[in-house]
């Protein structure tokens, strides 16, 4: 196997991340095992509207105020809010606490 | 007397509760019309009901999840239904001679019409979806619909200058809820909140009452329109779930049966339950929902806790009003396990507190006045003896 074909790792997400996850979706404890930066908040997760709400909420709640979810999405059209990642709720948090 | 046109679009939550609103503004002497989809219509409004059809065509399932769903609901039926429907509207208006229309949000070519014409027109809002503007937090999606709705707009050749959000009538705005659920901000006069209007579903007359078992509590199962393989998933883990619930829980499921599993022997299950009739005999505890408007009203009425499951739209909005009025649980209806769903439907029925509070919320959107306060700001709509503005109709 050559560098191209070997898979590119995918970096887990941060623990404290999916437990926020986890707890805005009300997810069975299985649920957060199937959560990588790639999953889609809206598609592949499912998270409505209330929840993604309380998602936001739960981010300031551990991370401080300048963790926005709701800003970020409030500056995104339909085809970004479709496209929004995990990965992308993750660039918002400390440096530190991303791991 | 006047002459109401009702533009609603051909589905059964929506056009419901027209029925017990039509009902009273005819028994005060005034004619009513519906136009829409005759064939999907028809069924809901019986046999002697005025429709003046706008012809059938096969548009996008309400399908999907979150903003999926919302790109199928616009995409695939606000605005092709517009586009398909405006000429035939417009027939409509010139035959009927309306004195006012009474458009529902996801019709907006009933707005244009009564625009084009000048005719007053009023806003039916039988779920929260646009009456709240949920997605206020999501000025590029709000944008995006404005930009469809303008695009209806310029399509019908009405004055750019003179464009009115075709969801929301400057003049009156029904809405079938109260702010028992919507919370206590204060709305325009021109928004009425009139709690809900009962009418009768169409139900499989043969229900089996005889199969309601003495000295269980039971809970009613009715999903809307599930279909495929997400309905059948869910529908699985729900009848798991009230069999973890215990041998005292009969379930009562409305739902199409090639989507149940094997049931147990002392559940009951027919394609459409007579839903008011249930309540009204008091024979339910509690009601296992998607959280759509007009269950959640009927349930709330009836003083029924309610365990929501939100799928699309509005739903998920109802659910958390819900909640938050101390009325019921909301569960996540992609990944609640049945053991969670037991637990939540456990609770609604064995804590008392969820029971009271959905008999003072349902005495709150009782209070809203229902047919009669509705039928009164849409009788306000027209100034009797006014000369109409446009002649012709």
């Amino acid at each position: 196997m050559n560098d191209r074909e070997r898979p590119v790792p995918v970096p887990p997400v941060s623990p404290a991340l999916v437990a926020l996850l986890a707890e805005a979706a009300q997810a069975p404890p299985d649920w957060a095992a199937g959560v990588t930066g790639q999953s889609r908040l809206d598609g592949d997760l499912l998270l409505d509207e209330t929840e993604l709400a309380a998602l936001h909420e739960g981010l300031r709640r551990s991370f401080g105020p300048s963790v926005d979810l709701a800003a970020l999405r409030a500056g995104l059209d339909l085809d970004a809010l479709e496209a929004l990642t995990v990965a992308d709720v993750e660039r918002l948090l400390p440096a530190e606490d991303t791991r | 007397m006047s002459r109401f046109l009702l533009v609603v679009p051909p589905l059964t939550g929506h056009v419901n509760p027209t029925v017990g609103l039509a009902r009273e503004l005819v028994a005060r002497g005034h004619e009513v019309a519906w136009t829409g989809t005759e064939t999907a219509l028809r069924p809901l409004l019986g046999p002697d009901a005025t429709v003046f059809g706008t012809g059938t065509r096969a548009f996008r399932a309400q399908g999907g999840h979150g903003l999926a769903a919302v790109r199928s609901l616009w995409e695939g039926f606000i605005v092709p239904y517009a586009r398909f429907t405006t000429k035939a509207l417009d027939a409509a208006v010139r035959e009927f001679r309306p004195d006012a229309l009474l458009v529902d949000q996801h019709t907006p070519a009933g707005a244009l019409v009564a625009h084009r014409h000048r005719l007053p027109w009023g806003t039916l809002a039988p779920g929260a979806m646009e009456l709240g503007r949920p997605f206020r937090e999501l000025p590029l999606l709000e944008e995006w619909m404005t930009g469809l709705l303008l695009g209806l707009w310029r399509r019908a050749k009405l004055p750019e200058e003179e464009y009115v959000d075709p969801r929301f009538s400057p003049a009156l705005v029904l809405a079938f809820t109260g702010p028992a659920l919507t919370g206590p901000e204060p709305v325009p006069a021109h928004h009425a909140a009139v709690g809900p209007v009962l009418t009768d579903r169409p139900a499989d007359p043969e229900f089996p009452w005889e199969r309601l078992l003495p000295g269980r509590r039971r809970v009613l199962v009715t999903m809307g329109t599930l279909s495929g393989e997400l309905g059948a998933d869910f529908l699985a883990r729900a009848v798991r779930a009230l069999e973890l619930c215990g041998p005292d829980v009969q379930p009562v499921f409305a739902a199409p049966g090639e989507l149940l599993p094997e049931l147990p022997g002392h559940a009951v299950a027919v394609d459409r339950a007579p839903v008011l009739e249930l309540m009204r005999r008091g024979v339910l505890d509690a009601v296992l929902c998607h959280g759509g408007m007009n269950t959640v009203g009927e349930a709330l009425v009836h003083g029924l806790p309610l365990v929501t499951a939100p799928i699309r739209h509005d739903q998920p909005f109802v659910a958390a009003q819900v909640a938050a009025a101390g009325a019921g649980l909301r569960v996540p209806f992609a990944r609640v396990t049945p053991d969670h769903l037991a637990a939540a439907l456990r609770s609604v029925l064995d804590e008392p507190g969820y029971r009271s509070a959905a008999a003072r919320v349902g005495a709150e959107l009782l209070a809203g006045g229902g047919a009669a306060a509705a039928a009164d700001r849409v009788e306000a709509l027209v100034t009797p003896g006014a000369p109409r503005a446009n002649p012709l109709v």
